[in-house]
This record gives structure tokens, sequence and C-alpha cells, in this order.
């Protein structure tokens, strides 16, 4: 009578046991797919010079890190580029061991607001190995048109002290040619981002 | 016997699967099914706001914003609306939402949020929000404000706001 009911208990608990056993495998398993938005048409990422964090002047050449990760963004943002830096700075975390392969890059295309200073303090906030760039109008302007990024400044509604930028609010992944693979749409979760810049660096060597 | 040993199994399995599945997730919404009679029929719940530094003490840049979202729920039987936002910690509140059109992202202002009856409205991260424009404080993780919203047909609200890292 008492097997009866033990053993029917114990196989349960194995079987259980058993298919979780199995799905944690299943789950941990790594993908070797991008997950992001692939770029059908290739583009290339061009090379251009700005200011850094740190006041000196910094090179982008995409064929100078095995992976880039770059993005357009203006730290009086309130809403979507906070958004965009909390999914790097978990996308960084999940990165673990990839992590020193890969560079995040912040673009301001606030020049007249966003200062060396102003980006120092601000990337502190989520990860200060991001790498913040900003320069005069005219040099932002021109890293902002070669990569085709839409900027549309726009005054406070009510006449308040000032202004909204709308942008291009993609992050790109670029990989060691320079050329731009996987676009992520703002929104895209932290795991994607660290998903492909894996795929990516697994690719590369 | 085997037949119903297997079934017992089966059974068995099932529920500590079910068990385990439970365990994993998290109760949504504020835990209470049913609202007892007289509470306000508008919930606020999960209020947040972005932080603008990690420690006290940072110089304050003019014209430094941040946001707080929240989740807003309507247990009432008539419909109500989120006029605005009054606090201490910026010189102004607007409502806003993101819009995303194509891969350009765009903030644009709202007069008013509908919740309808039986309803809930999120605000979270490239949606709804509240800006707060021109902090006249830093926010930092761990910190607590207060914050009215203002409902069209509820009143006047008082919440509080907590600070977090993103």
């Amino acid at each position: 009578m008492k097997a009866r009911v033990v053993i029917p208990i114990v196989l349960a608990i194995l079987l259980t046991a058993g298919v979780g056993v199995v799905g944690l495998i299943l789950l941990n398993q790594e993908s070797q797919e991008f997950r992001g938005q692939v770029m059908t048409t290739l583009r290339y990422a061009p090379d251009f010079t700005l200011t850094d964090q740190n006041g000196n002047p910094y090179e982008f050449r995409a064929r100078d890190s095995e992976a880039t990760v770059l993005f357009f963004g203006y730290t009086y943002c309130p809403d979507v580029c906070p958004a965009t830096m909390v999914t790097w700075r978990e996308a960084m975390a999940g990165l673990r061991r990839y992590r020193d392969r890969v560079r995040f890059v912040y673009v301001s295309v606030d020049p007249e607001r966003d200062t060396p200073e102003r980006l120092k303090e601000y990337l502190a906030l989520y990860d200060p190995g991001i790498i913040g760039l900003t320069g005069t109008p005219e040099e932002v302007a021109a890293v902002a048109d070669a990569y085709r990024i839409y900027v549309e400044k726009t005054p406070m509604p009510d006449g308040e002290e000032g202004y909204l930028i709308g942008h291009t609010a993609t992050s790109y992944l670029i990989d060691s040619e320079g050329f731009i693979r996987v676009k992520f749409p703002t929104g895209t979760d932290p795991s994607v981002v660290a998903n492909d810049v894996r795929v990516l660096l697994q690719q590369s060597r | 016997m085997p037949r119903r040993t297997l079934a017992l199994v089966v059974i068995g399995a099932l529920l500590c699967g079910a068990l385990a599945a439970g365990c994993g997730s998290r109760p949504q919404g504020g835990g209470g099914a049913q609202a007892p009679a007289g509470d306000p029929p508008i919930r606020v719940e999960e209020a947040w706001a972005q932080h603008t530094a990690l420690q006290e003490g940072q110089r304050l840049a003019s014209g430094t914003n941040s946001v707080i979202y929240f989740r807003l729920e309507n247990r009432g039987a008539e419909p109500d609306a989120l006029l605005g936002v009054q606090t201490d910690v910026a010189q102004g509140c607007r409502l806003h939402e993101t819009v995303v059109e194509g891969e350009v992202a765009r903030m644009v202002p709202v007069e008013r949020i509908e919740i309808p009856a039986g309803e809930a409205v999120e605000f979270q991260r490239g949606g709804l929000h509240v800006m707060l424009l021109g902090l006249t404080r830093h926010l930092v993780p761990g910190d607590r404000f207060q914050a009215v919203l203002i409902l069209e047909k509820a009143g006047e609200i008082p919440i509080e706001v907590e600070v977090r890292a993103g």
C-alpha cells in the first residue's frame, strides 16, 4: 500500500527533474544566428573624428575593433536614450567574456549642450566603458549625415526653456571589416544585443 | 495496477511542473483581486523615476530632465483621465508619449490620458511618460520624492516615486 503511493511520487519527481534539466540545456544553448534586424544590403560604416568624453580627439575607424555597437542620442533625452543605455548596460553584463572585444560608442546629436564633461557624467550613470563622442555642430552634423541619422530639433511645447530632438534611435552593430551588419531598433531586448555581438565575434575568427 | 501507477506518475509530474512554474512567475498587479468597497478607484503602482546622478553632491547642469513611469489602474465603473502631474523636484511636468516612426523616435506632448473603467494604462520606456523638466535637484538611485497626479474625476492623488538606475 505504501509503495503504491511512494513509487509514483518518486517517479513523478524524477520525471519533472528530467524535463527541467533538458529544458535548461535547451534554454542555455547559444544561438548561432542574429536576432536583431539583419542588414540585407551591406552598408559601410564611415570613418570620422570627434572628441571623446575626456576631451581627446577620437578617430573612429570601424576596422579598429572586432565589433562596434554605435548609437546616436543626446543626454537631455529623457526616455529613449536612457532606455538604450540601460539596454547596453545589461547587454554588456550579458556578454561576460566577450565584453572586452566589443566597443560601445555613443555619438551626441546635441553638440551645443553635450560637452565632453556632460557626456562623461552622463555615461558614467550607465557604464564608464561606453565611448562618448561630441564635437562642433558642423562635425557632428557631418557624421550624422554620413550615417543617415535623422536629427530634428523641436522647441519645447508651451515656450519652455530648451528643446527636444527627434532622432534616429537605432543602434548599429558593425563588424571588423567596417560593415553595418545588424540594426537594433529602440526597445530591443538586451539579450538580443548581447547575442548578436557574440555571434558576430564568433564569426570573425 | 501498473496503469494506475502510470496515471499517478503523470499527474504527479504535471503537478510538480505547475508548482515549479508558479514559483518562477511573479504575481501581477497589486496583489489584491478585488478592491474593497470605499477604496479609491484609481490605483497607482510601481511609480519610479530615471536617475540623473549616481551620488549626491554632483553639479546639476541647468535643464537636466528626467522622467516618471507608473501603472495607473482604474478599478471604478467610470472612465477617468490623467490631466497632469506636479512635483517639487522639477520646474515643470509634461505628459509625453514617445512615438517611433520608421527608426526615428520623437516625443509628442499629450494633453490628457484616458483611463477607461476597469482598465490599466502603463507608463513605460518608449511610450507614455511624465517628463520632468528642469530638475531642481539630482535624482539618485534609492531616493524617494513626492508627486501629485491630477485626474479629471478622482482629483489629486499623492504618490511616492522611487528613483531607480533605469
